[in-house]
Formats: C-alpha cells, sequence, structure tokens
C-alpha cells in the first residue's frame, strides 16, 4: 500500500502487507492506492482522503521584565504573584462533523544564564516543564531566573515556542495547528542589599504562525543542567 | 346490473337509461354470459353524448389470448384520437403503448388500478409535449401515425382507438361521430437483454448503486398466442415477471429482490460471476445474462472507501485494510 501523503506523519510509501495505519497532521487532499498480484494478475485500487484541520485565532498579552521577591529575589517576565508574562487565549473552530481538545505544548529553544562574579554560564533547551503544558485553548507563563549569592550579576535569555494542538475524537493523536514564537531577555546586578534591573530588557513579542510540523525534543529543559 | 336471456341465433337491443358518462370516455359496460365463449357477442352504441354524436364499441372478449392491438391515427381536418385502455383485471396492470410515425418512436408504459379505464388523448400528448419513458415527445407537427398497445400477458385488458372525426362521417344524420378501432394483435415475449449488463464492485460489499439490468423485453407479432418467436415489434414494456440468480454464488449473488427488473448483487469472493436474469410472460421465459465483477476493495474501519473521497480530521487515526486478499 502507498499513500502521497506528503502530510503524513507516518507516511506510507511503500508498505508491505494488507493493513496500513497513518495520521495526517495538515489539511489537504491525499490519495492511497495499494496493489496486489496474484497469480499472475495485478490488481490496484485508490482511495482519496479530504483532510481537514480546525481553524483559530491566537490572543496574546505580553507583559514586563521586572525584579521582584514574589518567591524569593528573581529576575521574571511578569509576575508570580500578580500578572502574568505572557497568556495566549486561543479560539479553535473545529471541523464540521468532527470534535475534539485543545493543549499547549511549550518548547524552551534556548535559556543561557551568565553568572557574576564566577563567570557561569548555563545553557539548556527542550520540553517545557511538562506535556502537555496546558490542556484546553488557553496558557500563561511567567518565566524566572533566581538571584541569588554567591553572584552579583545574572544576564538570563530565554526563547519559547509554544505549539497549540488539537486533537479529535479517539483513535487519534494530537496534531500542531499553530506555534507562537516569543521571548525575553534581562540583567540584574546586586547592589548593597536588594537586586535591580541592569539596562533594558528586551522583550520578544508574540509571534503565532501555522504550524503543521509536531514539536519535537529529547529532554525536558533544565537551567542547571549544563552549567560551566 | 340487469340480467336478460338472449334466445340462440338471435339479436337482442337493450336501451339503456339516460346515463351520465364521463367527458372523458373512460366509463366501461361489462356484459357477462354464462354461454360457452364465443357464444354470445356484443356492442354498446352510445348516441348523442356531447361533443360525440355517436360512438359505437364492439364488445370484447375478456378471454381471448389476444393482448393487445393497434390502428393508424389521424389529426388532419380537426380529427381526435383517443386511446381508451380499460384493466379488467383484478390487479393493477401496465399498458405498454408506443406511437410511431417513420422515424418517430413513443412508448410509455401506463399502470391501470383494476377496472380502470384510461383515455389518453393523442392531441393532448402533442400538445402537452408530453415525454414519454426515454424522454422523447411527439414533434408538434405530427398529425397521424401508427398506434399499438400491449398487455405483457393475456387477458388483462383491452384497447381501442377512437378516431373521432367531426365532418366526414355521417351515421343516421349525425355529423360528429367517433368510431373505434380495435385491431387485435397478439404480442409475445421472444427475447431478453439486459441494460447493463456488467457490473464491478467490492468484495464483501453491495454493488448498489450499481446493478444489473433492467431487463429489456423483446416483443414480438405473433399469430400464435402460444408461441414465443414471430416479427420484432418493440423492445420496451413492463408488466413482465422477473427471477434473478447468480451463476458463481461462491463470488456475486443477488442481494436483494430477485424479482425486480434490477438487481444488485453481494460481493462474496474476487472475480467474475456470471448472471442470469428470466423474463417470464404467459408460457414464453427468455433470458438474459450478465457478469458481475468482484475486486479487491479498501477498508477505512468498516467503510468501503475504495474509489472514493472521504472526510477526515488531522491527527484522525487511518487505519487501512485491503479487502479481498486471501
Amino acid at each position: 500500500m502507498a499513500a502521497d501523503n506528503s502530510n503524513a506523519t507516518n507516511p506510507p510509501v511503500v508498505t508491505t502487507g494488507s493493513e496500513v495505519t497513518f495520521y495526517y497532521t495538515a489539511a489537504g487532499t491525499s490519495t492511497v492506492s495499494y496493489s496486489v498480484t496474484t497469480s499472475g494478475q495485478t490488481y490496484q485500487a485508490t482511495t482519496t482522503f479530504v483532510v481537514l484541520s480546525p481553524t483559530y485565532t491566537i490572543a496574546t498579552a505580553t507583559s514586563t521584565v521586572n525584579v521582584n521577591q514574589d518567591n524569593g529575589w528573581q529576575i521574571q517576565l511578569g509576575r508570580s504573584l500578580g500578572t502574568r508574562g505572557v497568556s495566549f487565549t486561543a479560539t479553535v473552530t473545529q471541523p464540521t462533523g468532527f470534535s475534539g481538545s485543545s493543549q499547549w505544548v511549550q518548547l524552551v529553544n534556548s535559556f543561557s544564564g551568565k553568572y557574576t562574579p564566577n563567570t557561569l554560564t548555563c545553557t539548556t533547551s527542550g520540553l517545557d516543564t511538562v506535556y502537555p503544558y496546558r490542556s484546553g485553548t488557553s496558557m500563561t507563563d511567567s518565566p524566572n531566573a533566581t538571584l541569588a549569592a554567591p553572584f552579583t550579576q545574572e544576564e538570563v535569555s530565554f526563547s519559547f515556542t509554544a505549539y497549540l494542538m488539537w486533537q479529535p475524537s479517539s483513535p487519534s493523536i494530537p496534531v500542531s495547528i499553530a506555534k507562537v514564537n516569543w521571548g525575553w531577555s534581562g540583567t540584574a546586578v546586586f547592589s548593597g542589599s536588594i537586586w535591580a534591573l541592569s539596562g533594558a530588557p528586551v522583550v520578544t513579542p508574540p509571534a503565532t504562525t501555522a504550524q503543521t510540523a509536531s514539536p519535537l525534543w529529547v529532554q525536558v529543559a533544565n537551567a542547571t543542567n549544563n552549567c560551566h | 346490473m340487469a340480467t336478460v336471456s338472449v334466445p340462440g341465433l338471435s339479436t337482442q337491443t337493450i336501451a339503456l337509461p339516460s346515463l351520465t358518462g364521463d367527458p372523458g370516455l373512460r366509463n366501461s359496460l361489462i356484459v357477462q354470459s354464462d354461454a360457452a365463449p364465443g357464444t354470445l357477442m356484443a356492442s354498446v352504441v352510445a348516441v348523442g353524448a356531447p361533443g360525440f354524436g355517436l360512438v359505437e364499441q364492439i364488445g370484447k372478449d375478456e378471454l381471448t389470448l389476444t393482448n393487445g392491438g393497434g390502428h393508424p391515427w389521424e389529426l388532419t381536418g380537426g380529427r381526435d384520437a383517443v386511446l381508451l385502455l380499460f384493466n379488467h383485471s383484478a390487479e393493477a396492470k401496465y399498458f405498454n403503448v408506443k406511437i410511431g410515425n417513420g422515424s418517430v418512436l413513443w412508448q410509455q408504459p401506463y399502470e391501470l388500478a383494476p377496472m380502470e379505464t384510461r383515455a389518453i388523448s393523442i392531441r393532448d400528448l402533442i400538445a402537452g409535449q408530453a415525454k414519454d419513458q426515454d424522454g422523447a415527445v411527439l414533434p408538434q407537427t405530427m398529425e397521424q401515425g401508427e398506434i399499438s398497445w400491449f398487455n405483457a400477458n393475456p387477458s388483462e385488458g383491452k384497447g381501442r382507438l377512437m378516431q373521432i372525426d367531426p365532418v366526414s362521417q355521417s351515421v343516421a344524420g349525425n355529423r360528429r361521430a367517433a368510431r373505434n378501432f380495435s385491431c387485435s394483435y397478439t404480442f409475445v415475449l421472444c427475447g431478453a437483454s439486459l441494460a447493463t449488463s456488467s457490473i464491478a464492485f467490492d468484495y464483501d460489499s453491495s454493488s448498489s448503486p450499481l446493478y444489473l439490468g433492467p431487463v429489456i423485453p423483446a416483443i414480438c407479432l405473433s399469430a400464435n398466442p402460444y408461441g414465443c418467436s414471430g416479427q420484432s415489434a418493440s423492445h420496451s414494456g413492463l408488466g413482465y415477471t422477473y427471477n434473478w440468480g447468480g451463476n458463481n454464488q461462491s463470488i456475486a449473488d443477488v442481494y436483494g429482490s430477485w424479482t425486480s427488473s434490477t438487481a444488485t448483487f453481494w460481493g462474496y469472493g474476487v472475480g467474475s460471476g456470471g448472471a442470469t436474469a428470466i423474463m417470464a410472460s404467459g408460457n414464453c421465459l427468455q433470458s438474459a445474462f450478465g457478469t458481475a465483477t468482484v475486486t479487491r476493495g479498501i477498508s477505512l474501519g468498516s467503510t468501503k472507501v475504495k474509489n472514493k473521497t472521504t472526510k477526515v480530521a488531522v491527527g484522525q487515526q487511518i487505519h487501512l485494510t485491503a479487502t479481498g486478499i486471501t
């Protein structure tokens, strides 16, 4: 059995046997064919799928970078005990005749932290916290870095991609329908007895694009695992 | 209802009371006799009806073996032509009507309820551009031709062509007379064929919406009412009985009605299986042969999707099974 389904996650380019299982991840039209040869005769058959995908809109909101003591000293986008750093609210319109559920999966594209005076640099990437990051159509995040002795200056940079996923009724898999790229960076210094921002932090505002490829990761991101 | 006694070798005229008939000539008078077949002949003459000065109807024996009739018709000079069909049986019956003139052919079956008389005006068919079973219409310039009718079996009905001539005929001083013509024929079933004689469909499924048939009768004019051959007369008609069967039931067999003019099949095995339709009329049985080919299919779950377009959602599991592979 063979399919011209370039939009399938498991493209059965050529599969022997009388059964095949796969999933489409993008809307479009796909034709699947099979041929069987028996007793010197070859039979062919085809079937066509019109693959439907939900439509969506995503409303985003972004807060500011600050230093606070919501959970000890920390530099943070938004607040742990106040306005969240980012909030994404999706409106998903399901294909006619189908129902399903939404979720968010977030990847840390990169994190770097430079810690002075020991000139310690930590980096990480991978899945943010847990899969899925949030169930439902809304998610918030207020990423932070702890500010603590013996360091007197911390320079941090975060880059994230949040994937809006949709999963039809079982049996099925969740598929990505959109992604939101966002991030921020900033520096805090310790002077006297307090931490404060140094310079102007930078916020990369959320940018939404359609996305059909699934999020891929090899590890859960951990900011303390790769320091040197 | 009245009973009279007619002595042998005599004629008796029975004056009927003033009757209010149907303007469309759809009334019938039934004369029944306890005499031996062919002993009593009857005719009815109606005089003075508005629009029809005189109408004469020669009686017809319901037990006669002729099952059809025909006659030329003409509409020139204000003439009119009306086909009168009468179902004297206890069941609904089809009357197959054919109107022709050279290259013109108009064919239409009419189903009449028991004891129903149907008047079919050729002028109205032309003026109304009535479509026949094949969508054909009679040309609006058509003024003469031949008309014929037949039942599938003997003793189901009777028909007459009422030719109405308002000027050229004069009977008993009345210048508006209607004359009936009733040439009787015997139409026999002399062959059968299938309009669709070959279908291909998936294993383990119904052929629907595909089907074999309908069975097309070959109708012949015959001098022998018990014969099954004769001069070719028509290839259209309803009212016959049918019986279908699969010749290789391990591949395909009838699925649904066995007694319709069409038959759907179920695919029991991959391959090509023959099918036979037997068409019956009177004592004539005619066969038509077709082919039901069962092919391998594709199933999405329990749904057959071969050569079809199916809507699915992203993320939905697509589990396809090729069917008919052993």
